[in-house]
């Protein structure tokens, strides 16, 4: 029969040929598709919870850096003065009075209204003022003219440099509370006072608006400039900003199978040992992990940090399944010959099957790299609380494997491995610190792991997914 | 109900169109497991796995050919995936010597089809897998090649030796060796 022929007549009747299917095969698939909707579902809830943690921490850490400088530069300023000699904030102008002369003779002499027009304010201020005019905010043109007559309590450096805000009724009156008594006694006092030239540099030429208009004004920049205020700011700044930590960390594995197929195969000298095991029962032991973490406080909430990280656990295996044991005899017959008859060898297969159960311990060691982020919720005598949050990268394991009784050769009973790994763990945890001593931490933190990315060695393909539920105690010292 | 309103519920999710499609085909897609897997278990987790990827991507499907042809392709295709993350060898050390096979037509005639999913079950796995793809599915060398990673040509003389093996099995079976 020639080839084509011989193919077709082979398609029809293979692609013709219907197998029986076992009967549940239906359920598993129905099954299968049910955990295949709720795995989506449970990928995809810690992936977005991550996605809004690092979004709502960018966010607010770009604020509190934004708000750091600000302090830092407020910082800067106070201690320049108190090495120049002077006394209070507001005692350094960058405004010179020939610019605040300049302003005074463009505004209306005594006012009692606050509707300053915003092309007179422009033309009023020259220099830095005049910047603002060209960034066409006029919002901040009218703070400049405002700023100014609040002379005791606004740094003219942070009128310029700060962003403007709005205050809420709540925040104002706070703020207000901050005025100087004289200020807050004397709202209805509308004057302009010129100062002597020989004040200059110490002294603000003042033109007092109504006292509503002064505080709308504030920014939370000038809340931070005050006295009071500055000195928490400053420890602010004082804390400790690198950190190293060392923790040990019992947990609980549990694991998400997809896969309940065991085939193995041993081959020894004149005979084959064919195991297959559709039931595998598997129970994840206790393990226990430890690494050691080197951080960065980014500001008083927000601190990230990375290290390396040991793992090990193991894993009891049950396992029955169909053993087929191949015997391969030698035998010899006698053969005619010409030369007469010889002896020649065969090989005769005798086969046994039977049912096995087999007991196996798996251990699984795993290093990894973790890469964390912090976000303090409170701290408070003493005792802080911390939202935990990453990624556990794995970047090799170790592999053993012991069958329950039977000899640890190469091949039989023992097997191991070690290699690359690839795999990634969502980390997810809420940290308990103690603060015995200024540089020293003590913490708690309840945590749970979940695999989005079973781990993957070169040599061994492993489908199943083993999440983790465990509790970490360690040290933090700070730098 | 018609097989295109089987399909449309299949694509919106209903499960008693999911369950008419299974039933309709199982069968045939089970040989087709059956081809491809060392065992039956292996053939039950090809059939899972063929019929979850048929519900996911069955939206693709745009009427170009028979139904069951797109759907025999696509579950070849997740076999051979689940085939290649294991180690498969092209081992021919265990295959037997092949006969001089029957040209009689009058005796091809009389082997049943179970008779020759079983013979094509008996082949070497290497043997099995290039004669599946390009015998019962179509495939050319070169997409056998890319599949499993192999060289046409090899796939090629996989072939050839394949179709000897079985033809000299088919002999074996029906009794009929030339002496």
């Amino acid at each position: 029969m020639k080839h084509e022929s011989f193919d077709e007549w082979m398609r029809q009747k293979a692609g013709a040929h219907e197998a029986p299917v076992p009967a549940d095969a239906w359920e598993k698939i129905a099954g299968k598709k049910k955990k295949r909707r709720r795995f989506l579902i449970w990928w995809w809830i810690p992936l977005a919870a991550g996605i809004m943690v690092l979004g709502y921490g960018t966010w607010r850490y770009t604020g509190i850096t934004r708000g750091d400088k600000q302090i830092a530069t407020a910082d800067k300023k106070n201690n320049d003065k108190q090495k120049a000699g002077t006394t209070g904030l507001q005692d350094k102008p960058t405004v010179t009075v020939k610019q605040q002369q300049a302003m005074l003779e463009k505004q209306p002499a005594q006012t009692s209204d606050n509707n300053h027009s915003e092309r007179d304010i422009a033309t009023a201020v020259p220099g830095e003022f005049a910047k603002g005019k060209t960034a066409g905010k006029k919002t901040i043109q009218k703070k400049v003219v405002n700023r100014i007559g609040s002379n005791k309590t606004n740094d003219p450096a942070t009128i310029v440099k700060a962003p403007l805000k709005e205050i809420t009724d709540a925040t104002e009156k706070a703020q207000t509370a901050l005025l100087p008594e004289d200020k807050r006694n004397n709202r209805d006092t509308v004057s302009i006072q010129k100062m002597p030239e020989e004040r200059v540099g110490h002294d603000v030429a003042t033109i007092s608006a109504p006292e509503a208009a002064v505080v709308k004004e504030w920014t939370i920049d000038s809340v931070y400039l005050q006295p009071e205020n500055l000195a928490t700011a400053v420890a602010a700044k004082r804390r400790q900003t690198y950190f190293a930590e060392l923790y040990v960390s019992p947990f609980l594995p549990f694991q998400q199978v997809t896969q309940n197929k065991v085939s193995r195969v041993q081959e020894m000298p004149l005979m084959k040992n064919e195991f297959v095991s559709s039931r595998i029962h598997s129970k994840p032991q206790m393990g226990w992990s430890g690494g050691i973490n080197v951080g960065k406080q980014l500001n008083a909430r927000w601190q990230l940090m990375t290290g390396v990280q040991y793992s090990t656990f193991s894993e009891k295996i049950s396992m029955e399944g169909r053993e087929v044991i191949t015997h391969y005899n030698i035998v010899q017959r006698m053969v005619s010959q010409p030369g007469g008859p010889v002896l020649v060898n065969d090989t005769v297969e005798s086969y046994e099957y039977g049912t096995r159960q087999i007991e196996a311990l798996n251990r699984y060691q795993t290093w990894s790299i973790p890469l964390m982020a912090g976000y303090r919720l409170m701290d408070k005598r003493g005792v802080s609380l911390q939202l935990q949050g990453g990624v556990v990268v794995h970047i090799a394991r170790r592999y053993q494997n012991n069958i329950v009784g039977e000899f640890n050769t190469d091949d039989a009973g023992k097997r191991s491995s070690a290699a690359v790994a690839q795999g990634l763990d969502l980390h997810a945890g809420m940290r308990l610190m103690l603060h015995p001593r200024s540089r020293l931490r003590v913490f708690a933190e309840p945590a749970i792991r979940y695999s989005i990315m079973p781990t993957q060695t070169s040599d061994m393909f492993e489908r199943k997914r083993l999440h983790q539920l465990g509790l970490s105690l360690g040290l933090q010292y700070g730098f | 109900m018609t097989e295109e309103n089987i399909i449309k519920g299949c694509i919106r999710g209903r499960s008693d169109c999911q369950r008419m499609l299974f039933d309709r085909y199982a069968g045939k897609l089970m040989s087709l497991c059956q081809r491809y897997a060392r065992d039956y278990e292996e053939a039950q987790d090809f059939l899972q796995l063929g019929f979850i990827r048929i519900f996911e991507y069955l939206h693709q499907y745009r009427g170009e050919g028979s139904l069951e042809g797109w759907m025999r392709r696509l579950v070849a295709r997740v076999a051979i995936r689940e085939i290649s993350k294991r180690k498969w060898h092209l081992d021919e050390s265990s295959i037997p010597a092949a006969q001089q096979p029957v040209e009689d037509p009058a005796v091809w005639s009389k082997i049943s089809e179970e008779e020759i999913h079983r013979l094509i079950c008996k082949l070497p796995e290497g043997y099995r897998l290039v004669f599946n793809l390009h015998v019962i599915e179509g495939y050319s060398h070169e997409e056998i090649g890319e599949l499993l990673s192999i060289q046409p040509s090899t796939s090629r003389s996989q072939l050839l030796k394949a179709r000897r093996l079985l033809q000299s099995l088919i002999s074996n079976q029906m009794n009929c060796v030339k002496v």
